[in-house]
């Protein structure tokens, strides 16, 4: 018998064993060879409860199992600082001829060709190259077909954005247009990574990983922003706030569909950012109606959001409100706020004729009048109340309050509303009877000094 | 795909779980056959350690495994027996401990000193006869996943455990 077949014989002798068959069974299927086989299986046996050695002290694992899960994580924090490029695709083989001359054509393109990429991977926005080297990038996209793989490259391109920005930021003389034209360019590329997310399925275990990925990359794109406004003019510093905030905004936005996927196709539906650029009604702060506290002896409204601190004098002075007082609604601020009432319900009649001189020191939030001041007639317009009293509206006008219709992207709170500049500056035109030996004129009523049109979200910063 | 497949792609993107998940199934397998290849627990420890760090290495590089995870395992843990030996010319048979033999004698240290002078017969095999008897008999592989590690084919793996198991038995005898 060749050692082959006893090799054979031998490994079904093996076999036999493993299979919980005493030896003697086993052997008996080989009468021939059973002398040969014996001893042999005795070592195997023999290996076998040498073998049974149970599992190894835990302890002996558990602190190289932390080592390892330690590294695995730096290995994964270093595979996120250098994404991979992929690229999926494959040519079919020509013909050896046609090769060499596809290959001698290729050189002298690429050749040619190689200097204008390398040039155009250098530009900014305001090259004419710029458009090369976003052409040369959808083209690596193009090639690769993975959405996960697309997803990975798209995360990694935006850090060529906000190299852009810094750059352009950072410039002696930074133009805030070019600025703006760059954060537009991130703005496009942000929504269309969200949009590549948005068609790897929710329940994919990449869809987490990638998400986390754009996070960190968002971070590091707020840190180079953020470097980018210290080291920038001042004239650059609103346009590099927009893009910050957009930033900001991704950042949240990848943070949120970490819990809830499913917003990765709103996120694509929505418009994200209104660039100052082209400015579109998205992301708009819109006051409604304008804000009109302009009321002549009557109504006087009773905004309980701003008031000014009415310090009155009691001289014939007329009253000459001097604070123009700002308020600062906010988009949650609740419209009936500022609730002006038409009709004045005087809490007190003066009894004397001094005109008040109130200082309208504006203390927003917070009327709280230091005296009561008397009014040379019954009806005044306007009547500041004790500290602490609510103001009592009697009937509701039409409100000039600003209805702040702020409607941002959720959940980032990157919308402040525009201020209305000189909107509650209450005034009022006291009519006093009997007129004191000087006569108390209003003057002049103070406008608002301007109506605030609506306004864009980049204008809150 | 398979679940090992599944799991490999995870680890290839460097999945914390999918790793963690390697290292619980394999860990104590691997530990067992450097402990069965060197006697050692101490070195058993290090060098399972140097197996998963070194898979790591090689996901973080591009090259994870593609087809068994435990067939690369079990190959990286065979390289490393390999060059610990290599690195410790005078140590590279398992040496009997003296001081099982001289105790007395009862039924757990007569199995250890079993086992040791089994561990120290195999240890003077060539690093194949090793790696198939280990493999194969200790830890209970197949012949395909004995294959599978070494890179032969079934065939030669049979032939491989046949030449294993007569020398081991020569040894043996000769003590």
């Amino acid at each position: 018998m060749s050692g082959k077949d006893f090799a054979a014989i031998l490994d079904q002798a093996l076999n036999c064993l493993r299979e919980g068959k005493d030896m003697d069974t086993c052997l008996s299927h080989y009468p021939e060879e059973a002398e040969q086989l014996r001893p042999l299986l005795e070592i195997a046996i023999r290996l076998k409860e040498a073998g049974d050695t149970g599992a190894p002290p835990r302890e002996r694992l558990l602190a190289a199992r932390e080592r390892f899960l330690r590294k695995a994580l730096e290995s994964k924090r270093v595979a996120r600082a250098k994404p991979r490029f992929r690229w999926s695709f494959s040519l079919p083989v020509p013909a050896p001829g046609l090769a060499m001359a596809l290959a001698t054509l290729l050189l002298m393109v690429l050749i040619a060709g190689a200097g204008l990429v390398w040039a155009a991977s250098q530009s900014l926005p305001d090259s004419p190259l710029y458009a090369v080297k976003l052409t040369v990038e959808n083209f690596k996209l193009s090639l690769t077909f993975d959405p996960a793989d697309r997803t990975h490259i798209r995360i990694a391109l935006l850090e060529k954005r906000f190299e852009e920005i810094y750059k352009l930021s950072t410039r002696e003389q930074p133009d805030k247009k070019t600025i703006d034209k760059a954060t537009k360019v991130l703005e496009n590329q942000l929504r269309e990574v969200f949009g590549e997310m948005a068609k790897i399925s929710a329940t994919s275990p990449e869809l987490p990983d990638l998400l986390e990925e754009m996070s960190i990359q968002m971070e590091k794109g707020e840190s180079k922003l953020a470097e980018a406004k210290s080291k920038a003019a001042p004239q650059a510093k609103p346009a590099i706030d927009r893009a910050l905030a957009l930033v900001k905004w991704g950042h949240t936005m990848a943070l949120t569909a970490i819990e809830d996927p499913s917003i990765l196709s709103e996120i694509t539906t929505r418009p994200i950012f209104l660039s100052p650029v082209t400015p579109s009604p998205a992301f708009e702060f819109t006051p409604s109606p304008t804000p009109s506290l302009h009321h002549t002896l009557t109504p006087s409204p009773t905004c309980t959001i701003s008031r000014p601190t009415v310090t009155p004098h009691l001289t014939s002075t007329p009253y000459h409100p001097t604070a123009t007082f700002t308020p600062r609604p906010t988009c949650t601020l609740p419209p009936s706020i500022i609730t002006p009432t038409s009709t004045p319900t005087p809490h007190h009649f003066p009894t004397s004729t001094p005109t008040p001189h109130p200082h309208a020191s504006p203390t927003p939030h917070h009327p709280t009048p230091t005296s009561t001041p008397q009014y040379p007639t019954p009806t005044p317009t306007y009547t500041p109340h004790p500290a602490g009293a609510t103001p009592t509206p009697t009937s509701t006008q039409p409100h000039p309050t600003p209805t702040p219709t702020c409607t941002r992207p959720h959940p980032t709170p990157t919308c402040t509303p525009p201020h209305p500049t000189s909107t509650p500056t209450p005034e009022w035109t006291p009519t006093p009877t009997p007129r004191p030996t000087e006569t108390p004129e209003p003057t002049e009523t103070p406008e608002p000094t301007k109506t605030p049109g609506p306004h864009s979200i980049t204008e809150a910063f | 795909m398979s679940d090992e497949e599944l799991l490999l792609k995870r680890a290839s993107r460097n999945d914390p779980a999918a790793l963690a998940q390697i290292y619980d199934t394999y860990a104590a397998k691997i530990y067992n056959y450097i402990y069965h290849r060197t006697g050692d627990h101490n070195v058993a420890e290090d060098l399972t350690a140097d197996v998963f760090l070194r898979m790591l290495e090689a996901i973080r590089k591009g090259h994870p495994p593609r087809v068994s995870i435990s067939a690369w395992l079990y190959r990286i843990a065979h390289n490393l027996v390999v060059d610990y030996f290599r690195q410790r010319p005078g140590e590279t048979t398992i040496p009997l401990d003296e001081r099982l033999v001289a105790a007395d004698v009862n039924v757990a240290v007569e199995k250890r000193l079993a086992r040791q002078q089994l561990l120290a017969a195999i240890s003077r095999l060539t690093p194949d006869q090793q790696q198939v008897i280990v493999l194969k008999f200790m830890e209970g592989l197949s012949n395909a996943e004995v294959a599978q590690i070494l890179g032969k084919t079934e065939g030669a793996v049979k032939a491989l455990q046949h030449r294993a198991l007569n020398s081991l038995r020569q040894i043996l005898r000769g003590k």
